[in-house]
């Protein structure tokens, strides 16, 4: 509260002429930020965002000791990597071009995070782990493409539910990955061409090779 | 989680996961397990997965017995002595 009764007394000083400029400043940024983001793959937060920042670092300051790492925490890095290619359209939600929803959620924190566990190989994991090509966003690319393409019938991928999940599965001229964890160690890591996605209504929840 | 953490089974859901159990604790301090895919976070009342929980939302996945959000500071993967509370220690499987 005292903070903030310091920071009225502090705008009640500003002069008009500059808090015009700052407004208008602001007003700048606001309307500029999008697209210098999309133009130039920066990775600028929005306006609502920096005060969302703001306010839950001065909200949590005295006593976040106890935070974990599954708290949903906003993306950080992963997020910038493919900004040109997905739409920020609410706070840590992003859409793909093909409809796919990627929120917070998952122990990671983010469905991004845990996307981007299948980057990497997790050999001392029971059972398989599958493991990507490339980066996140050419992952990205390849799950909007295996989604269309079960959507649409394609031969060679196919959609099922059970019962809210619904499961989509696609097979590519190319391998897309290879299959990691301890089963994957123990063939030898073969090279993989399919891909599942697991999704909620639009939401992913989850995507491996396989 | 450890990778010796005990599991229920692989997930029939997205067949990669491994079905685990989550132990949640209340404010009233009560204990509630239930079993989750550590890869598709598909939701079951209990080890025989029998009867799969429809989660409300996506991003908060909950406690299908007491509401507790399952990646929340309330929750955590059981250990030993939470699945002989919950009396689920002879239907686990310890993977070396």
């Amino acid at each position: 509260m005292a903070k903030q009764a310091n920071l009225i007394q502090l705008l009640r000083r500003i002069p008009p002429k500059w808090a015009l400029a700052i407004l208008s400043a602001v007003l700048l940024y606001w309307l500029g930020q999008p697209i210098l983001n999309r133009s130039f793959g920066l990775s600028l937060p929005t306006i609502a965002n920096i005060l969302g920042e703001v306010q839950r670092s001065s909200e949590t300051e005295p006593s976040d000791t106890t935070a974990t790492s599954t708290e949903y925490a906003p993306i950080d890095k992963h997020a910038s990597a493919h900004r040109n290619f997905l739409t920020e359209v609410g706070p840590d939600r992003y859409r793909s071009p093909a409809g796919l929803i990627y929120t917070r959620g998952s122990e990671d924190g983010h469905r991004l995070k845990h996307l981007a566990k299948h980057l990497d190989d997790q050999p001392t994991r029971p059972g398989s782990h599958g493991v990507f090509d490339g980066d996140l966003t050419q992952v990205l690319r390849t799950i909007d493409e295996a989604y269309q393409r079960a959507r649409n019938g394609d031969r060679n991928a196919r959609m099922r539910n059970e019962e809210e999940s619904t499961i989509y599965e696609a097979t590519f001229e190319k391998a897309i990955g290879y299959v990691g964890g301890r089963d994957g160690k123990r063939k030898g890591n073969p090279l993989t061409k399919r891909i599942r996605i697991v999704v909620i209504g639009q939401n992913v929840i989850t995507a491996f090779p396989y | 989680m450890n990778d010796r953490c005990p599991i229920v089974g692989s997930c029939p859901i997205c067949e990669q996961g491994r079905c685990r159990v989550r132990v949640c604790t209340t404010d009233d301090h009560a204990t509630y397990g239930c079993v989750v895919c550590d890869e598709c976070e598909a939701t079951w009342f209990d080890p025989t997965l029998g009867e799969r929980f429809q989660q409300p939302s996506p991003e908060l996945p909950v406690c299908p017995k007491c509401n507790v959000q399952l990646w929340g500071q309330n929750s955590r993967w059981a250990d030993e002595v939470d699945l002989c509370l919950l009396g689920w220690y002879s239907k686990l499987i310890f993977e070396n």
